[in-house]
């Protein structure tokens, strides 16, 4: 049932609504020749029968009426039409009891009703004659009472005869009907027995091959449609967002752009300002390597002028044993001028003032000396000096050169950034066009979605009218 | 001229009371056997019509008819309702169907107030002259 598919699912019920019609036919027709049969016999048989001994009664009543009319109002021509009419009841019951297709029981009972009211008839007559001639005696009266025991008698056989035939043929024909009825009642159970399988059948395939697949597909799409506007509104929602962050992130590049070109010429500005504080610094490192030559001159020169304070120092001790050897001789002047008396006496003023003379001298010659010590003594400590702004001076060129070399380095940094940052701009250029691409596919991403909620409300309203072609409640 | 007319009517009406008994003029008479001493209309013409053969109080009767006559055609009128044609015709309807015999038919009141008196059950009339000797007369009611 379930591999067949549709048309023969249809053409299934259809065929079984055929073959109960074709069944309940063929069977009302067998019924009904068997209804024509017994239909046949009753109308043959059991309605003449009955309508016989009907018409055999009703002759026995008038026969007996007549007797009665004759015996009572002592009319002897009553007597011959009694006569006749019991000869016709006797007729019709020979009649009823010689139709064929009656109940053998029916026939005896007719036949034998006939002899015996046969038998009566002949003794009625008699006797009923002989009290029309005769009067009511004594015997006749006796004849009379057994006469009318025997016609209650045969008037109730009659009775019962006629009964029974009418019983017979109400029963033949109740049975028929019934039979008919049986039949209208059993064609129409088989007419809805077959009406309501075929009607099952298709209910089932319309439920089971139509309504079924088509409810579970309108609720799977009204799912997938339920989902899809969620989605295309999620889309249209993701897509404005996007579009807005795109042209916002679009904003934001061009400021960072700017931005970098800024950067950009300022690091070749740094780059170009390293340059010239590396060269600079060359410079610096010569005029600070001539600076220490300078020093060096320097120091030999206070070396010199170091040693020259010692020969002046050893020059002026001589002046100074000069002096002291000068005031010795002007004191032997002195002694010799004050012996040579007056001839010596200008003499001896010569040796004061030789004496005089070589008195400061000496002075001069100390105070040179102390002079000169404490400018050795100078000397030193400006060659001290000297020895340290030399250090001093090799520390600066070392530094100098650290500080070339990272300034060299600064530079060439300087210049790989700048190369950095031209690449970035390159880079930032390449993504404000791809974010301009990206703003443009967001806003056509959101009108696809909100033309594909449109199209989803279409979807829906499609889904509600076979909804409604398929009768069903939609929740 | 008005009480001729009251005259002639007067004298009609005595011409057929001479020829015709009434019912004061009949008595009912049973035989001695039979238990009651009344019996009403409607039993009696039960008993005359043979629809019943006991009076109420279960003693049996049969009845004993006049042959003609004042008495009977004043019986069968006043009590049967019928006349005697129609009371034989009826008699002979009975026997005729099986229900009943024909009744005992006597002549005279004498021979009548001989058979009640000696046969059990027997219940006649005759007329309010006559000697009731051996029988019992019925009070109708």
């Amino acid at each position: 049932m379930r591999r067949l598919n549709i048309t023969a699912k249809i053409w299934l019920s259809v065929g079984v609504f055929i073959l109960g019609y074709v069944i309940s036919t063929a069977l009302s027709q067998i019924q009904g020749a068997e209804a024509r049969a017994s239909l046949r016999a009753t109308s043959e048989a059991l309605f003449p029968a009955a309508q016989r001994s009907q018409e055999a009664e009703a002759a026995f009543q008038r026969m007996v009426k007549g007797f009665g009319d004759a015996v009572v109002m002592q009319d002897a021509s009553a007597l011959d039409r009694a006569a006749e009419d019991g000869q016709q009841v006797v007729a019709g019951l020979r009649a009823v009891a010689s139709i064929a297709g009656l109940p053998a029981g029916r026939s005896q009972a007719a036949g034998g009703l006939a002899a015996s009211i046969e038998r009566m008839l002949a003794d009625a007559r008699t006797s009923y004659g002989a009290v029309l001639a005769g009067g009511l005696s004594g015997t006749s009266q006796d004849q009379m009472r057994a006469l009318a025991a025997r016609t209650d008698e045969a008037k109730a056989a009659l009775a019962r005869t006629k009964e029974q035939l009418a019983a017979d043929l109400h029963l033949q024909l109740s049975a028929l009907g019934e039979s008919s009825a049986r039949q209208e009642s059993f064609g129409l159970a088989v007419f809805a027995a077959t009406l309501i399988l075929a009607g099952a059948i298709v209910h089932l395939t319309i439920r089971r091959s139509i309504t079924g697949p088509v409810v579970r597909v309108i609720g799977g799409v009204q799912e997938a449609a339920d989902g899809a506007a969620r989605a295309s509104a999620q889309l249209a929602q993701s897509g404005m967002e996007v579009s807005n962050n795109a042209q916002e992130q679009a904003a934001c590049i061009q400021g960072t752009s700017a931005s970098l070109e800024e950067i950009s010429a300022t690091t070749q500005q740094n780059a170009d300002r390293a340059k010239e504080a590396d060269r600079l610094m060359q410079a610096a490192r010569q005029t600070v390597e001539r600076a220490a030559h300078a020093m060096n001159d320097l120091r030999a020169s206070m070396d010199l002028i170091s040693k020259s304070s010692h020969q002046v120092a050893g020059v002026l001790k001589d002046i100074d044993e000069i002096a002291f050897h000068t005031n010795i001789l002007a004191l032997n002047a002195a002694v010799e001028a004050a012996r040579a008396g007056q001839a010596g006496a200008g003499f001896s003023v010569v040796a004061d003032e030789v004496r005089s003379l070589a008195h400061r001298a000496a002075e001069a010659a100390r105070n040179s000396g102390s002079i000169i010590e404490r400018t050795a003594s100078d000397v030193s400590k400006g060659v001290e000096l000297v020895a340290h702004a030399h250090a001093a001076f090799q520390e600066v060129s070392t530094t100098i050169s650290s500080g070339t070399q990272v300034v060299s380095q600064i530079a060439s940094s300087s210049n790989e950034q700048a190369k950095g940052i031209a690449n970035v701009g390159q880079a930032i250029v390449r993504i404000e066009s791809l974010t301009q691409r990206n703003v443009s596919n967001a806003q056509q991403t959101a009108e696809g979605a909100s033309e594909m909620t449109s199209e989803v409300e279409n979807t829906r309203k499609y889904l509600d009218e076979l909804v409604a072609v398929v009768g069903l409640r939609n929740a | 001229m008005r009480h001729l007319q009251i005259f002639f009517i007067a004298t009609v009406v005595g011409i057929c009371a001479a020829v015709t008994a009434s019912a004061a003029d009949i008595k009912v008479i049973a035989n001695p056997a039979v238990g009651a001493s009344s019996v009403s209309a409607d039993e009696l013409k039960g008993v005359f019509l043979a629809t019943k053969t006991s009076l109420s109080d279960g003693s049996h009767v049969e009845p004993v008819l006049e042959k003609g006559g004042p008495v009977h055609e004043a019986f069968v009128k006043e009590y049967l309702g019928k006349t005697d044609a129609a009371l034989q015709t009826y008699y002979r309807s009975l026997v005729f169907t099986g229900k009943a015999s024909m009744p005992k038919t006597l002549a005279a009141d004498a021979e009548v107030v001989a058979y009640v008196a000696k046969t059990r059950g027997a219940i006649g009339y005759v007329s309010a002259a006559s000697s009731t000797a051996g029988v019992k007369t019925l009070d109708v009611k």
